[in-house]
């Protein structure tokens, strides 16, 4: 019913109305005017928990989140492999969501499963405000545009790669 | 996760970071004088968000779409509640047609199949059997939360089809829907509903059998809407096992709400009583006789198992009533998809004008109330939101003073898990709130052995 049948889901999580925790909503309405190939864009927004709702089926999985890192300014992008060693450990739930279930959770759930696809990337912003209410910090908001380009580099050769024999 | 202070034999604090599986920030201090409890405070610190204030002067239209944006767990409790409230408001209420009534009852019955079963199955369940996170449960019982994964999505999939999207719905409108769902979607959901209403009653049965739910009985002020047809969903007058009975109208002169220092949150009282309980334990004691004929017969098979008819008052039960909910509302929904054809029109006309109404619809954790005022033009002078969990967060305390009394006894960290257990008893929303936890303990004289706690 809502599995997605493309090769690619793009799951973007947020609250639109609080602050910097817009970041992956704004990115998914960016993405969704490129209308990339092969490509189904989810917003889940202060929902994590429906990301198994379109889980198992697509192969590649990429997240777009808000991200804290203590040693970053706000404003930074970051990007890497889920599966990377030298990816941090997922903040504590309580910091960044207040949905009960968090974006870190479901991929945990769906891997233990084995419904989660073999390829999962992040693409976050590190932030400082999450008030409701407030606008977006202007870092954060510079950086719209070219996480939106570095996602659709990243799906053009995952897709250019996928078709090799 | 917890730490204590530990160095006066006296007194001991114990700090557990914010809570997880419940939804939103706060903390829990208990205080205990020679081993006992001398208070209990839920101190709610997330900060409040101002909805109502945001409504004002907004056009009654888009209140709905403003007040789904409250909970991304139960937007369409809030809808729900905005529109019927408004239409009372707008003088439309009797207006609304029977098909745009079971229309809302379905898109209801999508969001408390997804709300419940996964605060059940992903939040709930784990600590009855034993494991610290869903994702660890998922390793031994890999079917059973599969299973309940696809009833959720099946819940999601029913909201989705009547607001257009899972998340945040936008389908719905004061006065009925924007559209009425296509037939052909109606119809590709309804293999689905049913395969999963076989599945829910049999993780119903599953929970019955193997979850061992700890003696806690308490003498609740349970209160529900209470239709006389049908289990609560929209619509029904609000009554308790006490015996309020109130017209939708009356039901914010019937209770009082309080704010307390400590929280962020109002608490809601029954005037001249006190606390009370609402949600799916409420629902079902108040209205167990209108189930849906599947919910009821495994209900009764149910009952049986546990050794308890109703009314249940171990609020640890409530895990069971959510599941018998479920299976109502697989079945409702299953019946209404069965016999669905367009209907006429998706939505009433609505003329502005000046009137005020107040309605609460049953959200997964209980009553929602709303109530506004408009002005000529339809736009909105005052709005009123009593959410569920607010309305419980006394009787949150009040079981929270029970337990910790079973629970002198045990380590810092047991003894916090055994109140966020309490707490999760709930389901509390602190997203719509405006709350919740971390826990602290402070000893005060000697420590007097006392009772083990039951579980």
């Amino acid at each position: 019913m809502l599995s997605s049948a493309c090769p690619i889901l793009i799951a973007a999580c947020g609250n639109a109305m609080a602050g910097d925790d817009a970041f992956g909503p704004r990115v998914a309405e960016v993405l969704i005017r490129k209308r990339l190939p092969a490509v189904e864009i989810v917003n889940l927004g202060t929902k994590p928990g429906g990301l198994l709702d379109h889980l198992p089926g697509p192969q590649l999985l990429l997240v777009v989140d808000a991200a804290v890192q203590d040693d970053k300014p706000v404003g930074h992008l970051i990007e890497l492999d889920w599966f990377a060693p030298s990816r941090p450990p997922p903040a504590h739930e309580a910091v960044l969501s207040s949905h009960g279930v968090s974006i870190a959770d479901e991929i945990g759930l769906a891997d233990r499963l084995g419904m989660l696809p073999r390829h999962v990337h992040l693409v976050a912003c590190t932030i400082g405000s999450t008030h409701s209410g407030q606008p977006m910090h202007e870092a954060v908001q510079r950086q719209v545009p070219p996480a939106a380009r570095r996602i659709a580099a990243y799906v053009g050769h995952w897709l250019e790669k996928s078709h090799k024999p | 996760m917890s730490n204590s202070n530990n160095k006066n034999p006296d007194t001991r604090t114990i700090r557990v970071g914010a809570i997880a599986r419940v939804e939103g920030e706060g903390s829990l201090h208990l205080s205990m004088r020679q081993g006992k409890v001398e208070q209990v405070r839920l101190q709610i610190y997330e900060p409040p968000r101002f909805f109502e204030a945001l409504l004002r002067g907004r056009h009654f239209q888009e209140v709905p779409d403003i007040t789904a944006r409250i909970c991304g767990i139960c937007p369409v409790a809030y809808q729900m509640g905005s529109c019927h409230a408004l239409e009372k408001a707008l003088g439309a209420f009797d207006a609304v047609d029977p098909a745009i009534r079971t229309l809302r009852d379905l898109l209801y019955c999508g969001e408390w199949i997804e709300s419940h079963v996964m605060h059940m199955f992903m939040l709930h369940l784990p600590d009855f059997l034993g494991y610290q996170s869903m994702i660890a449960m998922a390793e031994d019982h890999g079917p059973v939360v599969r299973k309940a994964l696809r009833i959720k999505k099946a819940g999601n999939a029913i909201i989705a089809t009547l607001g257009g999207r899972s998340v945040h719905p936008v389908g719905v409108c004061v006065g009925g829907f924007y559209c009425a769902p296509d037939p052909q979607r109606i119809a590709e959901l309804l293999p689905e509903v049913r395969a999963c209403l076989d599945l829910m009653s049999e993780l119903t049965l599953f929970l019955a059998e193997q979850v061992d739910f700890p003696d806690f009985q308490r003498d609740y002020e349970f209160v529900a809407l209470c239709p006389d047809d049908a289990y609560p969903m929209n619509l029904g007058r609000i009554k308790s096992s006490k015996g309020l009975d109130v017209d939708q109208a009356d039901f914010a002169q019937a209770i009082e709400e309080r704010h307390l220092e400590h929280s962020t949150a109002l608490y809601s009282a029954i005037r001249g009583r006190g606390g009370y309980l609402v949600g799916p334990l409420a629902r079902l004691n108040l209205n167990a006789e209108k189930l849906h004929p599947q919910a009821a017969e495994l209900l009764r098979e149910v009952s049986g198992t546990i050794g308890q008819s109703l009314p249940w008052r171990n609020n640890f039960l409530s895990l069971l009533a959510r599941a018998i909910e479920v299976t109502h509302a697989l079945a409702t929904a299953a019946d209404i998809l069965e016999a669905y054809a367009p209907p006429t029109r998706s939505r009433v006309p609505i003329t502005p004008r000046a009137g005020t109404g107040g309605h609460g619809t049953e959200a997964p954790r209980g009553i929602c109330w709303h109530q506004y005022t408009t002005q000529e033009d339809g736009s909105i002078a005052h709005a009123r939101i009593i959410p569920p969990t607010s309305q419980n967060q006394l009787m949150i305390e009040q079981d929270l003073y029970e337990i910790a009394q079973r629970v002198v006894d045990l380590s810092d960290e047991q003894a916090a898990l055994q109140c966020e257990r309490v707490i999760r008893n709930y389901d509390p929303c602190i997203s719509c709130s405006v709350h919740f936890l971390k826990f602290t303990r402070t000893w005060q004289g000697p420590r007097t052995p006392q009772k083990a706690p039951s579980q």
